[in-house]
């Protein structure tokens, strides 16, 4: 009998004791227990959100904490300043298109934050700061959802935001990697962005800064639109190819610099519409199909120091001639096997101007089709036969080219040595 | 298996050969080291798309001589009329030789790329679905290549008339073909883009370059325009196997009965 009535106890043991004592608290809980500026450690476990932080502190996650989202919002709503979150996943913010806001994985609504070693997967948006200012994104990897274009968001999406820090963030296939809407004056530093429509998307967006950072496989790399005073130095843009690819976009954009970047293996490396004063300079531009594509609605670019090598087209003006430079106080640019001048007293420079030009344009005004053939070698062929017709026209003249010497290619070497040994061993076996 | 094997002893007695292989190789691995500087996670599809884009070039010249000059060389040691006897017939000779040639040159450049990526593992995210895509592209431009070949080396009677088939077969394709497409684009509307689609893509190294870059995921077909949409409408693999029937189906019977038109004359 005591034996039963022990096993009952047991079992029943559970239900009687008080539960608030073994009730698992909910992470809005502890978010709220947790005092003004104080820490929270989360342990190896997944949290449920959506959560909300109205207070100063610090959120620190173990090797494998999860913040699951309930689909429905934002996973995380930081409203008050002075928040940092770090060493999280977090996923599942809500996917509708059909609310009121757009939601996003973290959603920021305040100043002087820093998020940082954050993983964000299955989510709308990745990090959203919302006039949100003096905030630092960092060490953040982001990973779209995949599927139509539309039903994405973006990796980190600036929105009326000002004076805050992106870097060694990892954005792979977004809608668009990082996008800027009237947002001013932020550093965006050493970031990885690829597989999304367009690495970078400005727009109304002033006085922003962009450092090293890599735009690899998207549709476009960076898409500057109606900004102002924006400077890109050290990045690289590679293998932007399509159709309608392009390394960097200028579309109304004014008065940028774009230094020391690299470009490669893009369909285009410059695509330069209806803007104006842009200053391009020491940048290197091998193997796109287009160097720079330039407009004629695009007034005063400025091209100075630039390295062009092994594009299928240079420099390619499109729509009329606009009033741009290929030189700025006496230095212009390094033009590779299509520079074909004479350097007699040797300072390095071209005796005359050069001018390069093309009669491509034309087959691409008429028919977008054209750029099918960029990567043909018919388009040599194409470009001697008006050369000799006197069909081409003058698509940048450089008052100041540089003169580089030429080193012979490894594949020619190879070649001159295997044709050489052939000619050998075949006179020997005539001699014998 | 016999007749593999023959073929085998018959090309790789010839110099010629050997050195077409050891340039590929050495131009091969001068792209290896040209690239691998290149960023480790993309460096790899970079690699394999300049190579292919160095292979453009070569192959050709290399199937169609040495696929021509196979025919050729049983052409003037009468040894294609021995066969012939054996076999009853010169499409059953076509095929033999088609299925040693293909086999041989094929076996040649696979075995070489797998060689040439044991140091590229080491310095690229080596990519196994893309490694594959590469070889099926080159695979199916061999293909083509040395079936035209065969072709050349059915129809022409003399070895110069061979040489300039052959010039003119790889001037033919690396320019007329697209130079006369260039020319036909003001006329090439919304309506007809299908249609021009079809003739640009039947340019085997159109359709292997879109389905390469396709399949190794570097080119973009997001945000077309409606032409350019409509043109790109039909899939890189149904593209492919319309090639392998045009280049290669069609042009072995081709072959057959030009050889045998010929015989007649």
């Amino acid at each position: 009998m005591k034996k039963w009535l022990f096993v009952l106890v047991l079992l029943f043991f559970p239900f009687l004791s008080p539960p608030a004592i073994y009730a698992e608290e909910t992470l809005q809980q502890l978010i709220d227990e947790t005092p003004a500026n104080g820490t929270l450690l989360l342990k190896n476990k997944t949290y449920t959100g959506d959560i909300v932080i109205e207070k100063p502190m610090t959120i620190k996650g173990a090797a494998h904490t999860v913040i699951k989202g309930s689909g429905n919002g934002n996973v995380i709503a930081v409203r008050a300043p002075h928040v940092t979150i770090e060493h999280v996943t977090v996923t599942n913010s809500g996917k509708s298109r059909s609310t009121q806001e757009e939601y996003a994985a973290i959603k920021v609504y305040s100043d002087y934050n820093t998020l940082k070693h954050i993983t964000i997967t299955n989510s709308f948006h990745g990090i959203y700061l919302s006039q949100a200012h003096h905030n630092v994104v960092e060490y953040v990897c982001v990973t779209g959802k995949g599927g139509e274009i539309a039903g994405q968001g973006n990796g980190l999406h600036v929105y009326y935001s000002n004076f805050n820090k992106l870097a060694h963030n990892t954005i792979i296939g977004t809608r668009d990697g990082m996008f800027f809407d009237y947002a001013n004056h932020n550093v965006v530093k050493d970031n990885d962005v690829s597989h999304t429509r367009y690495g970078l998307h400005y727009m109304y967006s002033d006085d922003n800064e962009f450092y090293r950072n890599r735009f690899t496989l998207n549709t476009g790399g960076a898409a500057i639109m109606n900004s102002n005073r924006i400077v890109l130095k050290g990045n690289e843009f590679l293998l932007n190819k399509g159709m309608r690819s392009f390394g960097v976009l200028l579309q109304m954009a004014n008065d940028n610099r774009i230094m020391d970047n690299e470009f490669y293996q893009n369909e285009r490396a410059f695509y330069i519409d209806q803007s104006t004063n842009n200053f391009m300079e020491g940048n290197t531009i091998v193997k796109n199909q287009i160097g720079v594509e330039l407009w004629g609605s695009s007034q005063r670019q400025t091209f100075t120091n630039n390295r062009f090598l092994n594009n299928t087209i240079s420099v390619l003006s499109l729509g009329g001639e606009g009033d741009n430079r290929f030189s700025f106080r006496g230095v212009g640019n390094h033009w590779g096997e299509d520079a074909h001048f004479f350097d007699l007293n040797q300072d390095g420079k071209g005796d005359s101007p050069f001018q390069y030009k093309s009669s491509l344009h034309k087959i691409v005004e008429q028919n977008e089709l054209a750029y099918l053939f960029l990567n043909t070698p018919s388009i040599k062929l194409y470009e001697k036969v008006n050369e000799l017709m006197h069909e081409e026209e003058v698509m940048a003249t450089d008052n100041y080219p540089f003169v580089d010497r030429h080193s012979m290619p490894w594949t020619t070497i190879l070649f001159a040595l295997v044709i050489v040994v052939w000619i050998l061993q075949y006179k020997r076996g005539q001699s014998q | 298996m016999n007749f593999i094997w023959k073929e085998w002893l018959e090309i790789s007695r010839g110099k010629a050969f050997w050195f077409f292989l050891i340039l590929i190789v050495a131009t091969s691995f001068s792209v290896f080291l040209n690239t691998k500087s290149l960023p480790v996670d993309e460096g790899f599809e970079v690699f394999l798309l300049t190579l292919f884009e160095m292979n453009i070039y070569v192959i050709p010249i290399l199937c169609l001589f040495f696929a021509s000059f196979a025919v050729m060389q049983e052409k003037e040691f009468k040894t294609l009329f021995m066969m012939m006897a054996r076999s009853g017939s010169y499409g059953s000779f076509l095929w033999r030789k088609s299925v040693a040639v293909q086999t041989i040159t094929i076996g040649m450049f696979v075995l070489s790329y797998f060689v040439l990526m044991i140091p590229v593992k080491f310095v690229f995210s080596f990519h196994v679905a893309h490694f594959l895509s590469f070889l099926a592209a080159i695979t199916v431009l061999i293909v083509i290549f040395n079936q035209i070949g065969l072709l050349l080396g059915s129809v022409c009677r003399t070895k110069i008339q061979l040489i300039g088939a052959n010039l003119f077969a790889l001037f033919f394709f690396l320019y007329l073909y697209d130079f006369v497409l260039l020319y036909m684009l003001p006329n090439v509307t919304y309506d007809n883009v299908q249609s021009f689609a079809l003739l640009y893509f039947l340019q085997p190294m159109h359709t292997l370059r879109f389905f390469l870059e396709t399949s190794l995921g570097v080119f973009s077909l997001d945000y077309l325009s409606r032409t350019m949409e409509k043109f790109f409408s039909f899939p890189p693999l149904t593209l492919v196997a319309l090639n392998i029937v045009v280049w290669v189906g069609i042009v072995f019977f081709v072959s057959v009965l030009l050889y045998r038109k010929g015989e007649q004359g």
